[in-house]
């Protein structure tokens, strides 16, 4: 082993270094080794040169740093140059389901988050003056929000039926008509929502009375039944998904409890609602729906890290050829 | 030996078996513009021309061999830049240059390396056909700014 004097050595040369063992990595080791020593040599020549002029440590630093972040493109376009036409990325399509299962934590609340306002007959005039108040930007940020859930829910209804079909046909397609489906209420509530804005804005500005109330009153009945209805198949289909799953041993085995819990928790909220007209029906609800992101979370982390499935499980995931 | 099974949780609904799947995403065949790009023969970008042009002129001071730092400060010396060029535009210069056989390189010996106390340095010599093509080169780019500078042809 040759015994090298240590430079003094700077944290940006480090830093060049690790980029190096970076954008080298996957290579032939002869090729990596001798990007690796070319750089060695050169810093320590750096170093060394600088150091010996009495440089102060920092400015080299800076300089090696520098040399290291203007090269960073040519670095990049050898690296492609290199890899040539057998550059592949292969990204196992387990991760993109887990990656889908989270995405859906955020694009369901929002899908949903549009219900909620007082439509009954007395209170939608001062909901109508509420919405009015709503700057444009606030107005058009909730619809954009919106029509992001709606094209994502599309989106991922097309991936997971891409990446279940060949395990689950069945399951793989009914949760996807449900969440394409909920994608698509969603995009119309958003077109409501926008309808109703404006005719909220013209009722303000003193822009026409009744019927002002009355239209924009059919287009919110109409945006909260779409998100409701919205709501509904999103629930099922998350409740396919996790069955699907379950079954094929995709996931840890106890978050079927959590699903399951949260399966219970909805048929409580319903019960308590439509058979004891009790108001903790909304408690059921809320808890029901948490428990549900929680296993969309808990699911899809698994997925996304890799998990390869229950020891004594059949394997799912990394199955070997016949 | 038996027939492969085509039922169970290992296959698909069409009997199919369920490999590994993967979204796979050829980024070399939309890369391929890159190493299509054809240069002449004969061209040089002005790093290479810079890069043979320094090992020239170390090559007239006595040292035939030269490294990357060693080219890069005598670049830097000689168009008078502030910085040192990059690592990655360096190097990758260099690479191109010995696969277009302009310079050749090898491994400094390693005897000579321990005993300075640094590590081993790549060691790069211009090469006839890079020497012609660096002195071609250069009196083109004369050439090119004499008649740029030449009484009656100024824009100004």
């Amino acid at each position: 082993m040759t015994a090298i004097s240590p430079s003094r050595g700077t944290f940006a040369g480090d830093l060049a270094r690790t980029w190096t063992r970076l954008y080298t990595v996957g290579l032939l080791e002869p090729v990596r080794e001798r990007r690796a020593q070319e750089l060695e040599s050169d810093l320590w020549e750096h170093e060394s040169d600088r150091f010996g002029e009495q440089t102060a440590p920092a400015l080299v630093g800076v300089e090696v740093l520098g040399r290291m972040v203007r090269g960073i493109p040519a670095d990049l376009l050898w690296r492609f140059q290199m890899e040539g036409p057998q550059m592949e990325i292969k990204i196992p399509f387990e991760r993109i389901v887990g990656l889908m299962l989270v995405a859906l934590v955020v694009l369901i609340p929002i899908a949903v988050g549009i219900d909620g306002y007082d439509t009954s007959r007395d209170g939608w005039p001062d909901e109508l003056l509420r919405m009015a108040d709503l700057s444009s930007t606030a107005t058009r940020g909730n619809m954009l929000f919106q029509v992001f859930s709606g094209v994502g829910l599309i989106g991922a209804a097309a991936g997971f039926y891409l990446a279940l079909v060949p395990r689950a046909k069945n399951l793989a397609t009914f949760a996807a008509f449900g969440l394409a489906a909920a994608g698509v209420l969603t995009l119309a509530a958003s077109a409501m929502y926008g309808m109703v804005s404006t005719l909220a804005d013209d009722y303000a500005a003193g822009r026409g009375g009744d019927d002002i109330i009355v239209t924009s009153r059919a287009f919110a009945l109409g945006m909260q039944s779409f998100a409701g209805s919205a709501g509904l198949l999103l629930v099922v289909s998350v409740f396919i998904l996790a069955y699907a799953a379950n079954r094929h041993a995709l996931v840890p085995s106890p978050l079927r409890w959590v699903a399951i819990g949260s399966a219970v928790l909805f048929g409580a909220a319903f019960s308590a609602e439509f058979f004891f007209q009790s108001d903790t029906a909304w408690l059921f609800f809320m808890s029901g729906a948490l428990l549900l992101l929680v296993w969309l979370l808990a699911a899809g982390g698994s997925l996304l890290l890799g998990y390869k499935g229950a020891p004594n499980a059949k394997p799912a995931l990394d199955v070997k050829p016949a | 030996m038996p027939p492969a099974p085509t039922k169970g949780r290992d296959y698909d609904f069409r009997g199919r078996s369920l490999m590994r799947r993967y979204l796979s995403i050829d980024i070399g065949r939309y890369l391929r513009i890159l190493s299509n790009v054809r240069r002449k023969p004969d061209s040089l970008l002005p790093i290479e021309l810079a890069i043979l042009l320094a090992g020239l002129a170390m090559k007239l001071r006595g040292n035939a061999e030269f490294y990357g730092y060693a080219v890069a400060k005598e670049m830097r010396e000689h168009t008078e830049a502030r910085r040192l060029t990059a690592h990655g535009t360096l190097y990758r210069a260099l690479e191109r240059l010995e696969q277009r056989s302009m310079l050749q390189s090898h491994m400094e010996d390693p005897d000579i390396a321990s005993a300075e106390t640094r590590p081993r340095r790549r060691l790069y010599t211009v090469t006839a056909l890079g020497a012609t093509t660096a002195q071609a080169a250069e009196r083109t780019a004369q050439a090119a700014s004499l008649f740029a500078t030449k009484p009656g042809t100024a824009t100004s």
